[in-house]
Formats: structure tokens, sequence, C-alpha cells
């Protein structure tokens, strides 16, 4: 491949060309990512939808429910159950955070106060930056951001934002989780209505119910039968031995 | 390399779809808590009733009866480890056999066959 038409190219041009690359690199890559998580979520999904079959084994085997619709019932009643047991502990940290920050905010008198402020909140945990005075100087030059805040921790009261975003962080997260879980079991309970009680005829093989000494009396004997083509030749085996 | 375009082409689509999936996820966590309110009262009225608050329903009740009845308890099943002969090999060669018990310990080196049946079979040896 001939390359001569760059080293022919503007540095303008050239650099254009460089912030392309770097922007397509960007995108494929966050592509992947989202790939790959999307593939994560998927098999944690089927990994929490098993407990479907775990639960209704049972019910199914002994022939208590023989309609899809009882399954469906009975299996959605267990996955609320579940989903009821599982959300117990981060309902129970949700309520702490909310009850803490109440006792926070009724101490300081300053309602109006984000947990997430930079001066007072989880904010000064992180780099903040004023992108508001930026110049930008293409194809991929920035200048001018002002750093806001350094990572630091507060030691005075304000840091009862930090509980308070720690529990109410841990509830939601382990709640959406407890979410996923009750859709990825949802979705199994409908797929196993569908598989289980299906009259489905494509996998069925309708030889198997032929009866097949009616059809032919002597298929037995015939079979019996040496077959010239796979017949071993007891001579071969005596010649060896010799 | 269709793997890793299958991949490319997933994640295309959760990047369009992720809008609308958090959208409907939002929606779900929300009527999720309904539910779980819902459930809370209702776990409490069965516990005040004395009915079971767990997975456990009327269901898998008659479902178990009906599996333990279908099980067979006429025939009791055989003790396992009761009698096993074991070979005794000595540099490959065959010397015996012993008869003993195999005792279920934590210790998976331990094999008792401290029985009878050895002494037995040492005195028909002799």
């Amino acid at each position: 491949m001939n390359f001569q038409f760059i080293v022919l190219m503007s540095e303008k041009s050239k650099n254009v060309m460089k912030a392309v690359l770097i922007i397509f690199l960007i995108v494929i890559l966050l592509f992947a990512l989202f790939g790959f998580l999307g593939t994560l979520i998927e098999k944690t999904m089927k990994a929490q939808g098993k407990k479907v079959d775990r639960y209704m084994t049972n019910v199914v085997i002994s022939r208590v429910c023989d309609k899809p619709k009882d399954f469906s019932r009975i299996a959605k009643l267990k996955n609320k159950i579940c989903f009821f047991r599982a959300s117990i502990t981060p309902i129970i940290l949700a309520l702490v955070a909310l009850i803490t920050w109440l006792i926070y905010h009724t101490i300081v008198g300053n309602w109006s106060e984000s947990i997430f402020d930079t001066t007072t909140g989880v904010g000064t945990l992180f780099y903040t930056f004023d992108f508001s005075q930026m110049f930008y100087y293409p194809p991929l030059g920035f200048s001018n951001i002002i750093t806001t805040n350094t990572p630091h921790f507060l030691t005075n009261a304000c840091m009862t934002n930090y509980f308070i975003f720690l529990f109410a962080g841990t509830s939601v997260v382990w709640y959406l989780i407890n979410v996923q879980a009750y859709f990825a079991r949802l979705k199994r309970i409908h797929d196993l209505k569908k598989s289980i009680y299906s009259k489905d005829l494509s996998t069925i093989d309708i030889t198997h119910f032929y009866n097949l000494d009616k059809v032919n009396p002597h298929g037995n004997d015939q079979n019996k039968k040496v077959n010239p083509s796979t017949e071993v030749n007891p001579n071969i085996n005596n010649n060896n031995q010799q | 390399m269709l793997d890793l375009l299958k991949l490319l082409g997933k994640g295309l689509l959760y990047i369009i779809l992720l809008p609308l999936g958090i959208v409907f996820f939002a929606g779900y966590g929300v009527y999720l808590f309904v539910v779980w309110i819902i459930m809370f009262f209702r776990t409490i009225i069965l516990f005040f009733k004395g009915k079971p608050t767990g997975l456990t329903l009327p269901e898998d009740i008659k479902a178990l009866s009906i599996l333990n009845d279908a099980r067979d308890f006429s025939q009791q099943p055989a003790q396992p480890g009761n009698g096993v002969t074991f070979n005794l090999n000595i540099n490959g060669q065959n010397v015996g056999q012993k008869t003993g018990t195999i005792v279920h310990s934590k210790n998976t080196d331990v094999i008792d066959y401290s029985n009878k049946g050895i002494e037995n079979k040492e005195e028909d040896n002799k």
C-alpha cells in the first residue's frame, strides 16, 4: 500500500487525520466496553434466573401445577416473595441514610445543603473542574481548565454527608441488583412457561411410536443376518496369530 | 474477528438502547418499591394469622407430600461401606484380600479395617 500521500499532506491535515483516528479508536473502545458489559449483565441475569428452577422443581415434578397459568401464578408469587426478602436490607440501609440526613439537617439548619457539595459534601473526595473559561484548540486541544477542588477528607460535622452517601449509595446499588434479579426471574418464568407446557412436535421422532414387529415381523431376523460389508473375516485373525 | 464484530455490534445496540433501558429500569424500580410495600403489609398480616410467610406455599407442601408418597420406603437402603473388600497390592502384585468397613471421617486417609471380617479371613487362611 502506498502511504506517500501522508508525506504530501499539510500539517493541518495530518492533525485532523490524527484526531479522526483517535476519535475512531475511542468509539470502537466504547462499543467494545458496552458490548462486554452487556454480555456480562446477560450472563448474570441467566444465573439469577436459575433460582426459579430451584423453587419450582418440586411443584412441577409432582404435577401440582399442570397448567401454564398455575405455573405462572405460583412462580410470580414466589418471585415477589424472593424480591421482598432480598430487598429488606437495602431498604433498611436507605431508611438509616434518610434518618441520618434528617437529623443532620435538623441540627445544622441548612436544608439546601447537598450531600454532593464540593465544600461540605462528597464532592470534596473528587477532583472538580471549572470549564466555564476553557479554550478549545482544534482538533483536540483544550486549555484554561481550572481545578476547583483537589481531593481532601473532611473531619468536621460535615463528614456525616459521607456516611449518608455511603448508606444511600449501597442501598440503591443493592436494590437495583434486586430489581435486575426480579426481572431476570420474570424472564425465566416466561421462558419456562413456554418450554415446560409446550406442545411442540418438531422435536419428536414419530418412528419411536411405531410397533416395528407389526410393520415387519421378520425385521429382527433380517437384522441378525450378517452384513457382508461389515463382517470380520475370522481367517484374518487366525493368520495374524500364526 | 466475527466475535469481535458481534461484540461491537452489541455495544452499539446497548448504547442506543441505554436511555430507554434506564427509564424502563427506573420505572420498574419504583413499581417494585410499591410491590415491596404491599408485600410488607401482606407478610405482617400473614404472620399474625399464623400462616407461613416464606417461600413454602401450600402448593409446595402438597407437592412434597405427593413426592414422599411416591417414594418406596419398604426396602431399607444398604449401609454404605459395610463389608467392602480391599485388594492388597504390593509392588503391583496382589497379595490377598481383606474385608472391612469404610469409616466416614473428615480425614480422607483413614480407612478402618478393624472388622471381624478380617480376623475371620485370617483364620480361614490359617
